[in-house]
């Protein structure tokens, strides 16, 4: 393989990782609600941290055990069908937020471990995304 | 300048086809490309059958061992295994001759041993990903010169092979996929085409491949296949309990529709073979978000947050509507879909590497192969002898351990224990012709009809509707014989045997077959034909 080869050859790998990583990193712009899209070309805010509020707010809203209060805790699509027996079953499964073992991933994506209450006590990882305005549960896994 | 304008027209139309070699051209194995990875093709055991193993994309032969290991447990002692190994081309695309033609070189020489071992030279192949349809060029002589035959494939298994694409092909993130395996494979030539993931681009009936790929020509006619494929889904939880789920149609790279779909992905507007023996599972797999979430957490080596970020976002905003449908269908996948196709590739028991592990789709592979590897009663005869084969070709086809038993103006060629009727496995060979005249055949045998012993007079009416069918009352007077035969050669014929029965009235429906035999008319119908 010539030089100029070479050198092609490693740049066009510079670029494809590149592009990967716009593409992984951009998902961000695809999945974010219209709704909350920035327009402004200022650069972002911070995000600010999970806070002993949120967490309150979070429990508080998964407690009532209606359709509306759950959307405000958990990311779920407005298109989504929720099953109103799953929702109010998870009321009985109130999660106490550790806010000492806040984790941040990522730019806008951290964990927290949590203990649930209800028939079967346990300890959760909490995957939190912020939406733009607020963090939100995106998804749990069972503490190892 | 005329010599001049005919050079650059032939050049033009060489060059205008590319993916397609000229057809004149030898398409062979370069000693280069040989890799030595690859195992020997050796000697085979006296009853086994060569399996050839085929990796895909990216990778090579040690990722296809859980899949020897699979088989060997699920049918034991029938295959003797060997890996055609390509690792040192993996991303070129797969018509190229360092892998078709050298596939086609190794199959013909896996072949080859298997003759000078005493056998029929019949190679069965199973194979991942791209590896599928490395083996459907290779049975084309445009890609491999000469190509393997219908005579030396037995039957293909392809596992998450992308018939119709992948919708990674022909991307920036399949290309940035590519391009770091070759950075860190150090087999890899180094000159290589790197045009596999472009020709892995998604393609359909109507939706060509881009012009510079040569497309996957189907296996040779007679040549069974069995496409199996990974079918995700995803059960979005929260603390332990459902919500939702997300069906991803795919095995994480490959679509459902292009893992399955052989017949429909051969040239445009080419129907696919008609007739042939093709069939196709879905492995289907249900994983929660809080298994993900895990599983994605405790990888290693670890998964980069971008990637565990991505995927909360998709969980957070993927739903079944319209749109996803629509992306599943087309196989343009927005950047959602694609992150949890990604990760359900790394964490699901029905992801693209999983897959070869995965037990159902094991048992999808070993019943087709236990399928194509047992002998059939066919007409006239069992498996690939009929009445009229010769001595020497009914030896050929006996078991290695097979004896021979007098039977006054016959003989009865068997394995002692077994061969009396009606557990035998025995070619009755007449003394004065030297010819086969019938077969026993072992007593769970079924028919390439896909019946046997228990068939009633109307499933054997209806599995042979083509056939002439007789009822005749033979086996010594004592049974009624249902008989079918071609009408092209009515002297070959399948006797279903009912038990002991009365000559007053033929069986019913209520009756079921109790044996089944092959052979002349007469032997078929259980007249005694040693005797006289």
């Amino acid at each position: 393989m010539t030089r100029f080869w070479k050198v092609a050859a490693l740049v066009g790998v510079f670029v494809a990782v590149v592009v990967v990583g716009v593409l992984v990193y951009g998902g961000d712009d695809t999945e974010r609600d219209p709704a909350t899209t920035r327009t402004s070309s200022a650069p972002p805010p911070a995000i600010p941290p999970f806070t002993q509020d949120r967490a309150t707010e979070m429990s508080t809203a998964l407690a009532a055990g209606d359709e509306a209060s759950f959307r405000s805790a958990v990311a779920v699509p407005v298109e989504q069908p929720l099953n109103p027996d799953l929702v109010a079953a998870l009321s009985s499964a109130t999660p106490i937020f550790d806010l000492a073992t806040v984790t941040e991933l990522a730019d806008g994506a951290v964990t927290v471990e949590a203990d649930v209450m209800g028939s079967a006590p346990a300890r959760w990882v909490v995957y939190l995304i912020w939406d733009g305005s607020v963090w939100m549960i995106s998804a749990t896994a069972a503490v190892p | 300048m005329r010599r001049l304008l005919t050079v650059l027209l032939v050049a033009c139309t060489v060059f205008a086809l590319p993916g397609v070699p000229a057809s004149a051209a030898l398409i062979v194995c370069e000693a280069a490309a040989r890799s030595p990875y690859s195992t020997t093709p050796g000697t085979f055991h006296t009853d086994a059958q060569p399996l050839v193993l085929i990796h895909g994309w990216t990778g090579n032969s040690d990722g296809m061992y859980p899949v020897e290991l699979g088989l060997e447990q699920r049918v034991p002692g029938t295959f003797d295994f060997r890996y055609f190994d390509y690792r040192t081309a993996n991303t070129d695309w797969a018509s190229s001759p360092r892998i078709a033609a050298c596939l086609a070189e190794y199959i013909h020489a896996v072949s080859q041993a298997h003759r000078a071992s005493g056998g029929d030279g019949r190679v069965y192949v199973a194979a991942h990903s791209m590896g599928g349809l490395a083996i459907r060029f290779a049975t084309d002589g445009r890609y491999a010169s000469p190509p393997v035959t219908s005579d030396e494939l037995a039957g293909v298994i392809t596992i998450d092979t992308p018939h119709l694409g992948s919708p990674f092909g022909n991307t920036y993130p399949g290309a940035g996929w590519e391009h770091l395996n070759e950075l860190g494979d150090r087999n890899l030539l180094p000159v290589r085409a790197s045009d596999a993931v472009h020709c892995l681009a998604v393609h359909s009936s109507t939706v060509p491949l881009p012009s510079d790929c040569a497309k996957a020509p189907y296996l040779p006619v007679g040549t069974p296949i069995m496409a199996v494929t990974g079918d995700s889904s995803v059960r979005r939880t929260l603390f332990g309990q459902a919500l939702y789920d997300i069906d991803l149609t795919s095995d994480g790279v490959v679509n459902v529709p292009s893992g399955t779909d052989y017949l429909g992905s051969g040239p445009i507007g080419d129907p696919g073979p008609q007739g042939e023996q093709v069939s196709a599972r879905d492995v289907r797999c249900l994983s929660s978000s809080d298994e993900t979430m895990l599983l994605l957490k405790g990888l290693v080596p670890p998964t980069p947050v971008s990637i565990i970020k991505a995927e909360l976002a998709a969980l957070g905003s993927l739903w079944i509507d319209d749109r996803i449908v629509d992306q599943v269908n087309s196989g343009e996948q927005g950047p959602e879909l694609a992150v949890m196709r990604l990760v359900a590739a790394l964490t699901s028991p029905c992801g693209h590497g999983s897959m070869l592990s995965h037990p159902e789709a094991l048992d999808s592979a070993a019943d087709a192969l236990k399928d194509w590897t047992i002998p059939k009663v066919v007409f006239g005869g069992y498996g690939s002898v009929a009445a009229g084969a010769t001595a020497a070709e009914v030896r050929a086809a006996a078991p290695q351990d097979a004896e021979v038993q007098d039977l006054a103006h016959c003989e009865l060629i068997g394995i002692p224990e077994t061969y009396q009727a009606p557990n035998s496995a025995g070619y009755v060979i007449r003394r004065d012709s030297g010819l086969l005249i019938g077969v026993y055949p072992p007593a769970d045998a079924i028919t390439a009809a896909g019946i046997g012993p228990g068939a009633s007079p109307t499933e054997i009416r209806a599995a042979y509707p083509d056939a002439d069918f007789e009822w005749v009352f033979g086996h010594e007077g004592t049974q009624w014989v249902a008989l079918v035969s071609p009408p092209t050669n009515p002297d070959l014929a399948i006797g279903f045997a009912f038990g002991e029965s009365t000559s007053s009235g033929t069986p019913g429906d209520d009756d079921r077959s109790t044996r089944v035999t092959a052979g002349t008319r007469d032997f078929a119908s259980g007249f005694e034909v040693c005797s006289g």
